[in-house]
């Protein structure tokens, strides 16, 4: 792949993931070309998609015009690529030189404007977060699943309603309440944290449900027991005394379930 | 990257993770030998997406490059949460393999 196109391409990722891993892709990219393993266009479109889903990955929160910059130097480089690779030349034999020259500049422009919108998006999330209140928040049913063979999983999530950023941190209390509104008597221990310690989760404020946990069940009787299904779950999220009342259908099997801690939305079941 | 996170969007990562855990290796030997075994073939911006998923998640880690060649390696962490990945997936291949076979008697 030539080098200019590869700039272009490699100028779309993220500045962090630009600075750690874009030696690595170029010198990859480069032993699958030699090696006749793959296309220019195949590699240069692989990579520019890459480069968007990099970009959306860290930009998950409501970062649109982070989100906007880094798409329109996407459609920049994109229509470079289609000028120079369908027409079979390169830039150095293209009378369209000068103008590749600019594309790529404002493709640069419009990235390192997408990398300022980031590092400003970054700095609002760092910055502390007072311990979000029952008036700025929503709970309610996001979906349910298949978790391990025999277990169901139910996705919980919450938004900050507000106009302010506000932080969560732990594992979340639940009772589970019969159709009636009568609770059920169901043993409900903690899902283990995998990676890394408990975190504080910070919800920037908007409509997007930004975090949220899980309810992990038995779906399928064991020989000889009901298997009773709540109708709702009552939440209490850490610190925060008044409940939440969300409207679930969560099969009981066992009376057994298992709460995960409060995790931003974006690393919950994307299946669900 | 929590377990809901790897289950839910990262087929590719397990792929990657089944790769290393039988050897370090640097990306071209990654692509090759997971096309050999799952018949995928992951592209250069593909695979360095998974590697930093991964790599971010302690599950993976860089060793010193070779010429032009970048080397990784899978950690405990990483054969820890392969096992249980795979683990899980023979279980539910069990199940689902059962449930087919009685249909179609």
């Amino acid at each position: 792949m030539s080098s200019w196109l590869f700039r272009s391409l490699v100028v779309l990722y993220p500045k962090a993931w630009r600075e750690r891993y874009s030696k690595e892709v170029g010198d990859l990219s480069a032993e699958l070309l030699e090696a006749g393993e793959t296309t220019r266009l195949h590699l240069a479109l692989g990579l520019a998609m890459s480069a968007l889903a990099e970009r959306v990955r860290s930009l998950h929160r409501a970062r649109f015009v982070a989100v906007l910059l880094g798409s329109a130097a996407l459609v920049v480089v994109l229509v470079v690529m289609a000028v120079s690779l369908f027409a079979g030349n390169g830039p150095k034999t293209t009378p369209g030189f000068i103008m590749t020259v600019k594309e790529e500049t404002v493709a640069r422009a419009l990235a390192a404007a997408a990398d300022k919108a980031e590092a400003a998006a970054m700095t609002v999330e760092m910055s502390p977060a007072r311990a979000c209140t029952a008036s700025q928040l929503t709970v309610g049913f996001f979906g349910s699943g298949v978790g391990n063979p025999g277990q169901g999983i139910t996705e919980v999530r919450i938004t900050d309603a507000s106009t302010v950023p506000c932080s969560l941190k732990g594992y979340p209390a639940v009772t589970f309440l019969s159709n009636v509104g009568v609770p059920m008597r169901v043993t409900v221990g903690r899902l283990p944290i995998i990676y890394g310690a408990l975190a504080t989760v910070v919800l920037p404020p908007g409509k997007a449900a930004s975090a949220g946990f899980i309810v992990a069940s038995y779906d399928f009787p064991a020989e000889g027991t009901a298997c009773p299904t709540a109708a709702s779950i009552r939440v209490r999220l850490p610190d925060i005394p008044q409940p939440f009342t969300v409207t679930a259908p969560v099969r009981l099997c066992r009376l057994l379930a298992g709460i995960s801690p409060i995790v931003k939305g974006a690393e919950l079941a994307p299946a669900l | 990257m929590t377990v809901e996170g790897i289950r839910g969007s990262s087929d590719r990562s397990v792929l990657v993770l089944t790769s290393l855990a039988g050897g370090p290796k640097h990306g071209y030997g990654l692509i090759k030998d997971i096309e050999g075994f799952a018949g995928v073939k992951l592209g250069p911006g593909t695979l360095y997406g998974c590697l930093a998923k991964l790599e971010q998640a302690g599950l993976v880690e860089a060793l010193p490059a070779e010429d032009r060649r970048h080397p990784y390696r899978i950690t405990a962490s990483g054969l820890e949460a392969v096992r249980e990945r795979l683990a899980e997936s023979a279980r539910i291949a069990e199940i689902g393999l059962g449930r087919v076979a009685g249909a179609m008697s």
